[in-house]
């Protein structure tokens, strides 16, 4: 039985249970949840880890999509307020775009500013930041949204070597996460070798959420899939 | 004087001409056909705007020149030509840049790169050059202050292989001009000023090589050169900066064998081989000139005047 921790999202680890899958998300594992865009990618990645903070466990969230402040104020639309996170150290955020739009973020012990364009630098943070988080638990979620905006400035088979690198490095400091990606944002043979990196994914088309995992056996891949819908506290599966 | 022509051809279609072919042709214009024409007139317009706004760029009288660009994007805005309207956007870019204003030549390469992007053109990875330069240049100005307190404590160190010239903290700034011309300098400059910066930088190039960024590993070169050269670690600097110039060569980033060359001139000026200075200044300009970057070489005309002015 594949040990999981819980999505925090109400009907999603229902949904996956299985004889091999307790419910919920792989423990020790990196989740590719993927789409087309306005789906609920980033308010699934959201919801993953404003669950786990309300569960005392250290997040390492890196940011490139929206800015450290964007994020707070996204979240704070579902009543997901990460300021005392962020202050308690529980919630450690790697900002790889604000410096890019020329923001100015102040770093602290667990904010750190990035650039989307500079991978290796990112891929240092992470690394110190995996660490920290570490010490406060051998058990922590991570979350990188997106991989999107990696791919618009750099070359796509430099992106897929920094994934390789981060899910690596999440991975062996105990870590569960989840990766973001949307659709058509690169070349057919990139989205597939994206999609390859992963054992496990989940794909939301606005409707349906479908899960695939192939954690198992790699030659029979485990299916599962429902309606959800998107509400003022977040996602929810509604179980058929 | 080739768009006076274009001009000229367009008039004696519109005239008609004098021969008896020509007015045949004209009496089977139809509406489209004037619709075509008319098409074309706008066109050649707004290519004399963008000639005008060269003028007034030679003569220095920046906002003439950005007036008329900004007529020539009304022309392609209406004529629907999303490439000539991101290239103009690109030239008033260049022209803020050129001028110092660094925001507003954000804003206008944004959307530069924003239509390319839109059109999927090429042209898009050299505005993102350009953005990056901006970007670097900002913030390594923004760093200045901090290194600049830095540099006159470094003349203690005498446990090193070369000589501590006294005039090194009167080019410290110019040569974190010159690296923030890189990309993601302004980045990894900052790990200049940690606790430990060679180690610091090391990790950093360990990351990038493992993840293929030849162009941040050659970066990270760069700035370990430079982080020896505030030590005085001349001979040291020297091969980082030698290393950087190799590996910008393979990539064919012309930017950085230009800025490379001036380092590895100004390490040699430290050291004292003006021969050696003079044929790296000499390089690093022309490859600027070639690129047609007028940023890059003032820059570079900064930290060699910098230099010979001692």
């Amino acid at each position: 039985m594949t040990k999981s921790i819980e999505s925090g999202i109400p009907g999603f680890d229902e949904l996956i249970m299985s004889d091999d899958n307790e419910g919920g998300i792989t423990e020790k594992s990196i989740t590719l949840i993927y789409g087309p865009p306005k789906t609920g990618k980033s308010i699934f990645c959201n919801q993953f880890v404003y669950h786990g903070l309300l569960n005392q466990e250290p997040c390492l969230y890196v940011t490139t999509d929206h800015s450290m402040k964007q994020l707070q104020n996204i979240m704070m639309d579902f009543q997901w307020y990460i300021q005392n996170y962020i202050e308690n150290q529980t919630l450690y955020i790697i900002d790889g775009i604000s410096h890019l739009s020329g923001a100015n973020l102040i770093e602290t012990n667990n904010v750190k500013s990035s650039s989307v364009g500079n991978p290796a630098d990112m891929m240092v943070k992470v690394g110190i930041g995996s660490r920290s988080v570490y010490k406060k638990s051998n058990h922590f979620r991570s979350v990188l949204d997106s991989v999107n905006t990696l791919l618009s400035f750099n070359l796509d088979q430099m992106v897929i070597r920094v994934l390789k690198a981060y899910i690596r490095r999440i991975i062996e400091a105990g870590g569960t996460g989840i990766i973001a990606y949307t659709e058509g944002s690169t070349t057919p043979g990139t989205e597939n070798e994206l999609k390859s990196l992963f054992d496990n994914t989940i794909r939301l088309d606005g409707q349906n959420i479908r899960y695939e995992s192939k954690f198992d056996d790699i030659n029979e891949l485990n299916n599962f899939e429902s309606a959800y819908s998107i509400t003022d506290n977040g996602i929810v599966v509604n179980l058929k | 004087m080739k768009e006076m022509l274009h001009i000229t051809g367009i008039f004696d279609r519109l005239s008609g001409g004098n021969s008896s072919e020509e007015t045949n042709q004209q009496e089977e214009n139809t509406i489209e056909d004037y619709e075509e024409l008319l098409k074309e007139y706008k066109d050649a317009e707004a290519e004399i705007r963008i000639n005008i706004a060269t003028l007034y760029f030679e003569r220095e009288n920046f906002k003439e020149s950005i007036k008329n660009l900004e007529k020539a994007i009304e022309i392609y805005t209406e004529l629907k030509d999303l490439e000539k309207q991101a290239l103009v956007f690109d030239l008033m870019g260049d022209i803020n840049r050129f001028n110092k204003k660094n925001n507003s030549a954000l804003k206008h390469y944004r959307e530069a790169y924003r239509i390319y992007s839109e059109i999927n053109s090429d042209h898009k990875i050299e505005i993102q050059e350009k953005i990056d330069k901006i970007q670097v240049n900002m913030t390594a100005r923004e760093a200045e202050t901090i290194y600049d307190g830095i540099s006159p404590k470094r003349t203690e160190n005498n446990n090193v292989s070369s000589q501590k010239s006294p005039d090194y903290s009167k080019i410290s700034s110019n040569i974190e001009e010159v690296i923030g011309m890189l990309k993601g300098a302004d980045t990894y400059l900052s790990y200049a000023k940690s606790e430990n910066p060679m180690e610091a930088l090391e990790s950093a190039y360990d990351m990038s090589s493992g993840i293929g960024d030849d162009a941040a590993k050659s970066t990270l070169l760069m700035i370990m050169g430079y982080v020896n050269l505030e030590k005085s670690k001349t001979e040291d600097s020297l091969k980082y900066f030698n290393e950087a110039f190799e590996n910008f060569q393979e990539i064919d980033d012309k930017i950085g064998v230009a800025v490379s060359s001036l380092l590895i001139g100004t390490a040699y000026y430290i050291i004292g081989n003006i021969d050696m200075v003079n044929s790296n200044f000499r390089k690093s300009i022309a490859i600027f000139r070639e690129l047609k970057d007028v940023f890059g070489e003032n820059v570079a005309m900064r930290l060699m005047n910098a230099i010979y002015e001692e």
